[in-house]
C-alpha cells in the first residue's frame, strides 16, 4: 500500500527520530510513504480568522503538491506525522471544502500552480496504522515481552480538537491506548493525557509550560510511568523542557520521552533505526 | 440567523473570527477547562464579557496572550461559541495594527528551540 507523505520541518531537524521510526514501522508492514517531492512549511498553527485567507497559504500549497502526485498511489490520503502539521492541513482542507469562495481566491491568487480541487484527505499516520494495518496483525508481529513496560499515552492537542479534524474523540480518545496494549505494554490511565502542553508560549513564557508540564505528569509518578508516548515535536520539547525547568520541584525526577512510533520500532525489534538515547531508555526492555 | 450585535467591539470580533459573543450564556465551562487559566489576568468566560459589553480595556489585557489557542473551550462550550476564535480576534485587533509582541531578535537563548516553537510564537505573536 502506498501514501503520500508530508513531512513537515520538524521531521527533517529536532524530530528525525520521528521520521526515521515511523519510516521504519510503515515499511514493516508494507506501507510505502511517498515523500512529497516538493513541499514548505505548513505555518505550524491554524490561522483562526475567518476573514482572511492570507495564512492558508503555505498548507494549500502542499495540498496542491500532493494533487499534483496523487497518480502514484492511486488513493486521495497525504499522511502526517507532525500533529501540529497534520491539524494545519486538515484545518485548512476543512475550510475550503466548506467555503468554496475562500478556496477561489486563493486559486485565483496562485497563479504558479495548478488549481486546488479541495480532494486531497488529510490523515495522520496513526489513523494509517488503526484502518491499513490494524491492531491485531501490530499485535502479532510484537517481538518483546512489554508487559512491565508502564506506558503514559499523551495526546496533546492538535490530534484530538477542534472537532472537524479530530483523529479521535476529543474527550475520551483511545487510538494510542489501543496501540499501546496491542504492542503487550500497560498504557496509563491519566486525567492530563489530552491537556495542553502550553505550546508556543514556551518562546515567551517559559513559566507556562513549566507549571503545565508539572500538572501533566505529576500523577505519573505514583502511576509508575516508565515512558511517555508523543505524537508532536512541540509536545515532546515542551515536556523535557518543561521538567528540566522543573528539576527543583521534581528533585530531579524525570520521565523518559519518546515518539509512539520509537516505541512501535523498538516493539517490532526494529533497533537499528532507535537512536542512543532511545535505546538506553528501553534497555530493561531487551 | 438573525444576529444582533451591539457593541462596536463585538461587531469588529465577529468580522474577523465569525463568532457572535452573545451567544454565551457565561456558564464559566470555558474557564473551568482552560489548561492556562492560573497565569490568565482574566478568566475565559470574563474575557468574552468585556467583549459582549463592548470594553476595550480587554484588548490590553494579558489572558489573550496566554491563551494557548488549545480549542479546549471551543469543544466544550454548550453554545457553541468558539472562544479559541473570539480570543484570536482579539490578538489580531493588535497585530493587525503592527504592533507585535515577540522580537525574535530578542529571545534569549533561541537556539534552544526547535523552530516548530519559534514559528508557531512567530505567527501567533507577531503579524
Ligand atoms: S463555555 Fe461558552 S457559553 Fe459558557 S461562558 Fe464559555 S463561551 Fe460562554
Ligand atoms: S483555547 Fe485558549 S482560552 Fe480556550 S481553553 Fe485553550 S488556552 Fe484556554
Amino acid at each position: 500500500m502506498k501514501f503520500l507523505y508530508f513531512p513537515g520541518c520538524s521531521l527533517k531537524n529536532y524530530a528525525k527520530k520521528y521520521e526515521d521510526s515511523a519510516l521504519a514501522v510503515a515499511k514493516h508492514f508494507g506501507i510505502e510513504l511517498i515523500e512529497l517531492k516538493r513541499w514548505n512549511c505548513c505555518g505550524v498553527v491554524y490561522s483562526l480568522a475567518s476573514d482572511s485567507v492570507f495564512h492558508c497559504i503555505g498548507a494549500v500549497r502542499d495540498l496542491i503538491r500532493a494533487q499534483e502526485q496523487v497518480g502514484e498511489t492511486g488513493n486521495d490520503k497525504l499522511v502526517t506525522l507532525c500533529s501540529m502539521c497534520y491539524q494545519v492541513l486538515a484545518s485548512v482542507n476543512h475550510r475550503l471544502a466548506n467555503d468554496p469562495s475562500a478556496l477561489e481566491t486563493l486559486n485565483r491568487f496562485m497563479d504558479e500552480e495548478e488549481d486546488y480541487l479541495g480532494t486531497i484527505e488529510v490523515t495522520h499516520f496513526l489513523t494509517v496504522l488503526r484502518d491499513y494495518v490494524g491492531f491485531d496483525k501490530i499485535r502479532e508481529e510484537v517481538k518483546r515481552e512489554l508487559a512491565d513496560l508502564r506506558v503514559a499515552p499523551y495526546y496533546g492537542c492538535m490530534l484530538v480538537r477542534p472537532k472537524e479534524v479530530a483523529i479521535d474523540d476529543p474527550e475520551e480518545p483511545v487510538i494510542l491506548e489501543q496501540l499501546i496494549e496491542s504492542l503487550g505494554a500497560y498504557p496509563i490511565d491519566y486525567p492530563f493525557r489530552t491537556e495542553c502542553c502550553g505550546s508556543y508560549n514556551v518562546v515567551v513564557n517559559k513559566e507556562v509550560v513549566k507549571t503545565r508540564v508539572l500538572r501533566i505528569i505529576s500523577p505519573l509518578f505514583r502511576a509508575r510511568a516508565d515512558i511517555i508516548v508523543t505524537v508532536c515535536p512541540l509536545c515532546t520539547f515542551n515536556l523535557e523542557y518543561g521538567m528540566k525547568l522543573a528539576s527543583r520541584q521534581l528533585h530531579g525526577k524525570k520521565i523518559p520521552v519518546v515518539y509512539f512510533t520509537e516505541l512501535l520500532a523498538f516493539a517490532l525489534g526494529l533497533d537499528n533505526v532507535l537512536d542512543k538515547t532511545t535505546l538506553e531508555i528501553f534497555k530493561k526492555y531487551m | 440567523m438573525l444576529i444582533k450585535i451591539s457593541s462596536e467591539l463585538a461587531k469588529k470580533v465577529f468580522e474577523i473570527s465569525g463568532q457572535n459573543v452573545y451567544a454565551c450564556y457565561q456558564c464559566g465551562k470555558c474557564s473551568a477547562g482552560c489548561p492556562v487559566v492560573n497565569e490568565m489576568d482574566l478568566l475565559p468566560n470574563q474575557v468574552i464579557h468585556l467583549v459582549q459589553i463592548g470594553d476595550e480595556r480587554v484588548l490590553n489585557c494579558k489572558a489573550i496572550w496566554i491563551c494557548a489557542a488549545c480549542f479546549t473551550c471551543s469543544v466544550r462550550c454548550p453554545r457553541d461559541v468558539d472562544l479559541a476564535k473570539v480570543m484570536e480576534a482579539l490578538r489580531l485587533l493588535t497585530l493587525r495594527k503592527g504592533i507585535y509582541k515577540l522580537d525574535l531578535r530578542r529571545i534569549e537563548n533561541v537556539e534552544e528551540y526547535p523552530q516548530i516553537a519559534l514559528i508557531a510564537a512567530t505567527r501567533k505573536y507577531t503579524g
